[in-house]
């Protein structure tokens, strides 16, 4: 498969589907998930959602940034098996400062201009996941790993952007 | 003669076939099957891996209590013995088959055969919209002559025009075919396709007779790794004489003559000196997936470093599990420029090779071929991007008893000196993270 080919199909997946299901763990390594409203960076570099401050993902994303964000296609019938693409992005999450607050505001309320307010609440947070790498999944077990420009395997690439910033600081109210 | 073909054929409802494949399952089992791989980007004998493992559905498949009911209800219409005739309409050509029907309980498989037909290579390389396969049963007696020939005898369109008959009694004329090429010294690609199609028409056959649980269990017979291919000959010589088959046997031999003619040339010295030889390393400089092993590094990284194979997927074409480290090389089937890029060395006048050692290895190629046939007990398992489960490398690998994988989409991601395990039962090619202790 070409890298052009499977960026494709991974944007695709990720502007059609609404929700993702972020994976985070705590201080001591226990596991939590939950699913959130997301928007993805067409470069694919990154993945935003909104959360409230006190939620358990938003804390446990300060304490230990690494996290993983699944998305899929799936299909209530089981003859459309094959046809389901799932991916698995894996990188750091951090909650946006004042400067890149804005542009990623605005891509994210392009998609869910319903949420304004939810956005915009003293309470939420923007949090980023600086994505590494991609794990395409379809036909039910063929498995292909795409890394993204912000790949740390990519990062003496002089051609290669920085790699993402590594921040828990709090956005800015 | 007795009545009229008017009065004697009686069309099978068409929402019967569509109630079959919805109340027993089999629609969802036939959209994993054929969704799993893309029907149009299929060589010939991945065409024909496929329609085997399709068709083997509808064999395993029964009717519901409900439906054979309504069936028994439409044959019960027949004062005759029936035959039961499928119209297939293709994109290019049609074709009517008489599929005997000799009793009721006959009937009924007759029927099922028929709605199979929509899995044969011919519908499988045909639009789906393109498709349309009536049934009708009819009286035996009423066919007219040219019908009356053509009774119990399965045709299918191959690419490129050529048409294969699907019948015991035709292995005869496709291994005949198979001595020609050799004779009149064709190229070897004709040898591998007259005795892939040999394979297929038995398997055809023997899962129509043998209806065995998996419809692969027919390679045992080509290329035996035990003891049960003389239980399995056995139990299919017997059952043809009752199916009206007298040649189950002779089917068997001729099979596997195609198969032993076809190691035997593929492995002769000729190879490197036929015509073939440099068609292929023509087409080697050319294009091919895998050919970026024929640079002057054979370890070198390949592919695009921002995508990588993690799981990739393929048909199970020999069984067993093994983990190994991969070594990739280019179509070996009639290659020898890919022997040189496998650092095998180079292949002089005398075809001699100063080869180092392939131990531990797992053999990624396009297709398995001669090149390594004697370097095949070093490998641990064989992968194959465009080989099939009836393939020459899949018998080699059964043969050797070495895990195989064939068919395996994207196999070009996988680099030399990855670790992967090889499962030859599931399918399955895994990358295997941080290991180098292989």
């Amino acid at each position: 498969m070409r890298e052009h080919d499977l960026k494709v199909s991974v944007k695709r997946l990720m502007a059609t589907q609404l929700y993702g299901v972020l994976a985070t763990q705590s201080d001591s390594g226990a596991p939590h998930t939950s699913i959130v409203a997301f928007v993805s960076a067409d470069d694919l570099n990154s993945i935003v959602f909104v959360t409230p401050r006190n939620t358990r993902k938003c804390k446990y994303i300060i304490a230990r940034p690494e996290v993983a964000f699944f998305v899929d296609d799936r299909r209530e019938r089981v003859e459309e098996l094959m046809q389901v693409v799932g991916v698995e992005a894996r990188g750091r999450g951090m909650l946006l400062d004042a400067d890149e607050y804005p542009l990623y505001r605005e891509l994210y309320l392009a998609k869910y201009p319903e949420m304004t307010e939810f956005v915009d609440a003293a309470g939420s947070a923007m949090v980023r996941i600086a994505v590494s790498h991609y794990d395409v999944v379809d036909h039910f077990q063929h498995v292909v790993l795409l890394q993204t420009d912000s790949s740390p395997e990519l990062s003496d690439d002089p051609q290669s952007p920085p790699a993402p910033r590594s921040s828990g600081a709090l956005c800015e109210d | 003669m007795g009545a009229s073909r008017a009065d004697s054929a009686i069309a099978v409802p068409a929402e019967l076939f569509s109630e079959y494949l919805a109340t027993t399952g089999l629609a969802t089992q036939l959209a994993l099957t054929m969704e799993r791989r893309d029907a149009r980007r299929l060589s010939l004998e991945q065409l024909l891996d496929l329609s085997l493992e399709a068709e083997h559905l509808f064999t395993m498949t029964p009717f519901t209590e409900q439906l054979e009911d309504r069936l028994i209800a439409v044959l019960d219409a027949l004062d005759y013995e029936a035959v039961v005739r499928v119209r297939a309409a293709w994109a290019r050509w049609d074709t009517v088959e008489l599929i005997p029907a000799p009793r009721q309980t006959g009937a009924l498989e007759a029927v099922r055969m028929g709605w199979s037909r929509v899995c044969s290579p011919t519908a499988l390389q045909t639009p789906a919209a393109a498709v349309s396969i009536e049934l009708e049963l009819v009286n035996q007696r009423s066919l007219p002559p040219h019908e009356q020939e053509a009774l119990g005898r399965r045709w299918e369109q191959l690419p490129h025009g050529e048409r294969l008959e699907v019948a015991p009694s035709s292995l005869q004329s496709v291994i005949d075919r198979l001595a020609d090429t050799i004779a009149s010294g064709e190229s070897s690609s004709a040898l591998g396709r007259y005795a892939v199609f040999a394979r297929y028409a038995l398997g055809a056959t023997y899962n129509r007779v043998m209806r065995p649980r998996e419809p692969f269990e027919f390679v045992e017979l080509v290329a035996p790794t035990g003891e049960r291919a003389g239980e399995l000959r056995s139990a299919f010589s017997e059952f043809g004489p009752v199916l009206g088959m007298h040649d189950a046997e002779a089917a068997v031999d001729l099979a596997v003559r195609g198969y032993v003619l076809e190691q035997r040339l593929l492995s002769s010295t000729k190879l490197w000196n036929s015509a073939d030889t440099g068609e292929a390393i023509a087409a080697n400089e050319t294009g091919g997936s895998m050919r970026s092993v024929s640079g002057p590094t054979a370890d070198a990284p390949v592919g695009n470093p921002a995508v990588a194979a993690q799981q990739l997927t393929g048909a199970p074409a020999a069984p067993g599990r093994v983990t190994g480290i991969v070594r990739r090389a280019g179509d070996l089937a009639a290659d020898n420029t890919a022997a040189t890029a496998l650092g095998l060395g180079t292949a002089p006048a005398d075809g001699a090779f100063s080869a180092p050692s392939l131990r531990g290895t797992v053999l990624a190629c396009d297709r398995f071929g001669p090149v390594l046939l004697d370097r095949l007990p070093e490998v641990v398992a064989v992968v194959e991007r465009d080989g099939s489960r009836i393939g020459f490398g899949a018998l080699q690998a059964r043969t050797a008893r070495l895990p195989c994988v064939s068919g395996v989409s994207d196999l070009e991601l996988l680099n030399d000196g990855t670790v992967v395990s090889v499962d030859g039962d599931l399918g399955l090619v895994t990358v295997e993270h941080g290991r180098s202790d292989v």
